[in-house]
């Protein structure tokens, strides 16, 4: 396909560039764990891409929350040359939980992508996953005549409407990291929320034969995370011997740490301790690792926040989930731009971006850098932290 | 200082037809008198709470049942000192989630990108803080607008400015780490006792400063009838402003200490709002009006406590997630009727 | 071009005498259009009892304003005890011996009576600065026993108390911070008969130990009679008659006010803005 030759292209520059520099385990390592953080091969080579078509000497990050800077100069001309696009387009991406720490990657993955490609985007939608905001902020995106659109359907019907309309006025819209049947996007991007939490619930039934455990979630009812949690429950139903108690730990990270810490150490005959969001995951892990119940009991849960990183190398849980948010910004960007630039011949595709459990061995790559690909970091590439 | 004239306004018996009460005739007795004080109701409510969880909650009277319990309300005791002051000036302050948010983060600038050490790069950070209620003084008291307004303004402003200077990157907080806790961090929230310790030292000054000094008295006066004290000479405008400045300080500090505690910096706002909306539920569970002129730290404090018994309770009875914010929502309602009833029969006349 | 049939506008010019301790020339004031002073004249003997009256709208608050420090006038000048005199606040002119009793009297109701008593002048401790209530409750009682007026608690909030107890703590407040003057803005007005009568009480005491001398803004002319020594009468933001209340009567004032509410009326109906007066013409009768 012609899009693997301009990819091809791309990787030669690359190589060409990295030529120059010394042969250190720093590039290796870096080379590497790029290339092991986005999966598939497409999305390796454009990361790779984006090495020698931004400045490779580092830049002080210009993200900010809602749009990205226009593109440098040298990744703008190099990508319009190659894919003969002489505008820049405007993506809008529509997200639920706006200011969740878990969608920063995300926001990385599609700054990125416009740096790459000299576009621009737009971080919008709603706080607290209230769709009508999130579809005021669609229809706002498609009366604006943006050039594509990125949204979280994470209502099965609200967004049925909206979508059609964008499509019929042009505008290509696809789904990143939920999804809904029925809607008519062209293409869905992100891994099944539910099937990350029945998956947990495998985990949690192996690790846990027996007894109580518990499910933390932030905040009940929304909507990136209690389909995890469902998930969960649906698959320990089928296990009788476990009797799984669900608690709210509450929105604010102090205030889950307090619920966390007080519900361990007020049940100490539960065997495990598991949660569906970022910062209650930490907050287990810190809690065992203070109260030394490493290995006393077994703890589990999502995303890699720093904390939950060096909980897991030590000990005190047994797993976490990766779902790759950065793949879920950059993805989308990517095959909405391509879709443009190739006015339509070119359609864009489904992507799971796959579900990662990380142990205490794969997580040591993990705590060893910073990185925008996990939202640590903001600088380019990956560093050592 | 003789209980009768020790906070003002200070309370005596009520006079005139108060019901039921006087009319047996004498002195009230003890428990009458109790809860003739501001606090008493409170206190009654926090008691009851407190022994009903711990005889029908298996693990809440232990040891590490009730460590569990102190970061439920020691942070918001120190935040509803805070807007206590203010409160009482018939003002309020909605920006201290947003400053609680960002001054950690001001610390951590200050620590890693500027080089400071961690206890000039902390007050370099409340230093920070101290400028947005500066700000929010100012514009309330010189320019006018009401203090609602300003800090919701600086609540937006701030909360969008903190996820700017961060990234929206969830950072380690300087001075601190998950497997040992250090000095720095016992001493500034990390250690078990450490914001108990902090939360009693501050509600004793603020008290002692509501009931027994010129501040307290100006505040009562500046908020219970601010022409009158104008005409009196006194200065609202500082008055005002400085009463901001503390409540803005508290909450940096507050934001400080628990972002050592949880050993992370996030600038997530959406959990801010809630530890707005506790911290003026103590201050007003507590006794604070929220038409301003009255006002009392130690009952902050006690509310703080009642809320906290309440989560921590309801937490441990495992109340299911989809009925805590009901009960939590009642209980609430609940105190706050009975605070009322009791201050109604208090002063014997139909204001509350 | 005043039409010859509207009587001039009287306006009393400026007056000392020898033992003046207050003296005021050609005091200007707007608030934006509204000009609330126009050329007042005024002076105050040592000792002596001035009655100020004059209609809602006349200008008397705003007078008593710009002598007592809260505001500051637009153009005129200021004599205290011989000396310029221009507070930068009311507590600067509280430090010259100015000091004022307005109409809501300033007082808290959240704070107690001696709070109350001594808001701006708290007695405090060394070297930690806490309030000395004990002190401050004698003393307070000493002051409020001069007044004549009983208040059995002094510990309670002063929205307990009665319009006559509040009035003295007002009063008292004045007295105790040793001011030479006095400035009482309407003292009798939320007062029953038995109440009101105490207030002059204590007015004609003071007067007798000559330590002070008071202005006072009242309404009621036989208040006037009773218990001041002279009478200014001011309209439309001047004065127009200045008398000791020997040499005048109740006649005579309300024979003045009636003319220049006829004069403003005629003035008005002749299209000539400047004698009219400021803020009432058409306005309600006098």
């Amino acid at each position: 396909m012609s899009q693997d030759d301009m990819l091809g292209d791309a990787v030669e520059r690359l190589e060409w560039d990295e030529r120059k520099q010394d042969e250190t385990p720093v590039k290796k390592w870096r080379q590497l764990t790029r290339r092991t953080a986005l999966t598939g091969a497409a999305a390796g080579i454009a990361a790779a891409a984006l090495e020698a078509c931004g400045s490779s000497k580092s830049s002080s990050s210009v993200t900010g929350v809602s749009s990205s800077t226009a593109a440098t100069s040298s990744g703008s001309s190099a990508a319009s040359s190659i894919f003969g696009v002489s505008q820049s387009y405007k993506f809008t991406l529509v997200n639920h939980v706006t200011t969740n720490p878990f969608f920063t990657p995300t926001q990385n993955g599609a700054a990125d992508a416009c740096k790459l490609l000299g576009c621009s985007y737009q971080w919008t939608g709603s706080e607290n996953s209230v769709v009508g905001e999130m579809v005021t902020a669609f229809n706002t995106a498609v009366s604006a005549g943006v050039d594509g659109i990125g949204v979280c359907l994470i209502s099965p019907t609200a967004f049925n409407q909206p979508v059609e309309k964008a499509l019929a006025a042009g505008i290509p819209v696809l789904a990143y990291n939920a999804d809904a049947t029925g809607n008519a996007r062209l293409a869905y991007i992100g891994q099944d929320l539910f099937v990350s939490g029945q998956e947990m619930g495998q985990h949690i039934a192996s690790l846990v034969p027996s007894g109580d455990v518990a499910l933390f979630i932030a905040t009940p009812g929304t909507a990136n995370i209690q389909p995890r949690i469902d998930g969960a429950q649906a698959t320990l139903k089928s296990h009788s011997s476990i009797t799984p108690h669900v608690v709210a730990t509450g929105a604010a990270l102090t205030q889950e740490l307090t619920t966390i810490e007080a519900y361990i150490t007020g049940h100490p005959s539960y065997k495990g301790f598991f949660a569906v969001d970022g910062g209650s995951t930490q907050s287990v892990g810190q809690v065992i690792q203070k109260h030394n119940l490493n290995g006393k009991v077994k703890g589990g849960g999502y995303d890699l926040t720093p904390i939950t990183q060096q909980t897991l190398a030590s000990g005190a849980l047994q797993f976490t989930i990766d779902q790759q948010p950065y793949l879920q910004g950059f993805l989308p960007i990517l095959e909405l731009y391509l879709y443009k630039a190739s006015q339509s011949l070119t359609g864009p595709a489904d992507v799971n971006t796959g579900l990662k459990f990380l142990d205490k061995t794969t997580v040591i790559p993990y705590n060893s850098t910073k990185s925008r690909f996990e939202g640590t970091g903001t600088a380019p590439g990956v560093q050592k932290s | 200082m003789a209980v009768a004239d020790s906070t003002p306004p200070a309370e005596a018996p009520p006079q005139g037809p108060a019901k039921g009460w006087a009319r047996r005739g004498g002195a009230l007795s003890w428990g009458q008198r109790f809860l003739t004080l501001r606090e008493g109701s409170i206190i009654v409510i926090t008691v009851v709470t407190f022994v009903y969880f711990a005889a029908s909650v298996p693990h809440f009277l232990t040891g590490s049942g009730l460590k569990a319990l102190l970061p439920y309300f020691a942070p918001f005791a120190i935040l509803a000192a805070g807007e206590v002051f203010v409160m009482i000036n018939a003002e309020i302050d909605l920006s201290v989630g947003a400053v609680y948010l960002f001054a950690p983060f001001v610390f951590y600038k200050l620590n890693v990108n500027a080089g400071l050490p961690l206890v000039p790069a902390m007050i370099g950070a409340l230093i920070a803080a101290m400028l947005v209620g500066l700000f929010n003084g100012l514009v309330v008291s010189v320019v006018g607008i009401s203090s609602f307004v300003t800090t919701l303004g600086t609540l937006f402003t701030l909360s969008g400015l903190t996820l700017i200077i961060s990234h929206a990157t969830q950072v380690t907080t300087p001075g601190t780490s998950v497997v040992k806790v250090g000095t720095f961090a016992q001493i500034f929230g990390g250690g078990t006792y450490s914001e108990l310790f902090w939360a009693i030292g501050i509600a004793i000054v603020l008290q002692l400063v509501l009931s027994f000094t010129r501040w307290g008295i100006y505040t009562v006066a500046v908020g219970g009838n601010r022409l009158g004290a104008s005409e009196a000479g006194v200065r609202t405008k500082v008055v005002l402003t400085r009463n901001f400045v503390l409540c803005a300080l508290l909450a940096g500090f507050v934001g400080i200490m628990e972002a050592v505690r949880a050993a992370t910096t996030t600038p997530d706002p959406s959990g801010a709002n809630v530890i707005l909306f506790q911290a003026i539920s103590a201050a007003v569970i507590g006794g604070t009006l929220l038409q301003g002129g009255s006002g009392t730290v130690i009952g902050a404090f006690i509310g703080a406590i009642f809320l906290g018994v309440l989560q921590d309770g309801l937490n441990l009875k495992g109340v299911s997630a989809n009925y805590f914010y009901f009960y939590l929502g009642l209980a609430i309602l609940i105190a706050m009727a009975f605070n009322t009833y009791v201050s109604r029969v208090r002063t014997g006349s139909g204001r509350g | 071009m005043a039409d010859a049939s509207i009587p001039e506008e009287r306006i009393v010019g400026p007056q000392t005498a020898d033992d003046d301790v207050l003296r005021v020339e050609h005091i200007k004031k707007s608030f934006g259009p509204i000009s609330a002073l126009r050329d007042v004249n005024l002076h105050l003997r040592k000792g002596e009892v001035l009655g100020l009256l004059g209609d809602n709208g006349a200008g008397k608050s705003t007078l008593i304003k710009i002598l007592s420090g809260f505001q500051k006038q637009d153009a005129g000048t200021m004599w205290l005890k011989g000396q310029p005199y221009a507070p930068k606040s009311v507590l600067d002119a509280r430090a010259h011996g100015i000091d004022t009793v307005y109409q809501d009297l300033a007082l808290i109701d959240q704070l107690t009576v001696y709070n109350n008593l001594f808001l701006r002048r708290e007695l405090v401790k060394k070297p930690i600065p806490f309030l000395s209530n004990r002190e401050m409750r004698k003393r307070a009682r000493a002051a409020l026993e001069e007044t004549g007026i009983d208040i059995p608690r002094l510990d309670v909030p002063v929205a307990r108390l009665s319009g006559g107890q509040r009035q003295a703590i007002a009063v008292a407040r004045t007295i105790s911070g040793d001011a030479d003057v006095i400035l009482l803005d309407e003292p009798l007005a939320a007062m029953g008969a038995k109440e009101g009568a105490l207030i002059l009480d204590l007015i004609a005491r003071l007067k007798k130990e000559g330590r002070v001398s008071i202005i006072m803004i009242l309404h009621n002319y036989v208040h006037v009679f009773q218990a001041c020594d002279r009478v200014s009468l001011i309209q439309d933001g001047v004065i127009s008659l200045d008398k000791p209340t020997t040499e005048t009567s109740v006649d005579e004032l309300n024979d003045i006010v009636v003319e220049e509410y006829r004069r403003a009326r005629l003035a008005a109906q002749s299209g000539n803005g400047a004698s009219a007066g400021a803020g009432q013409a058409g306005g309600t009768p006098a």
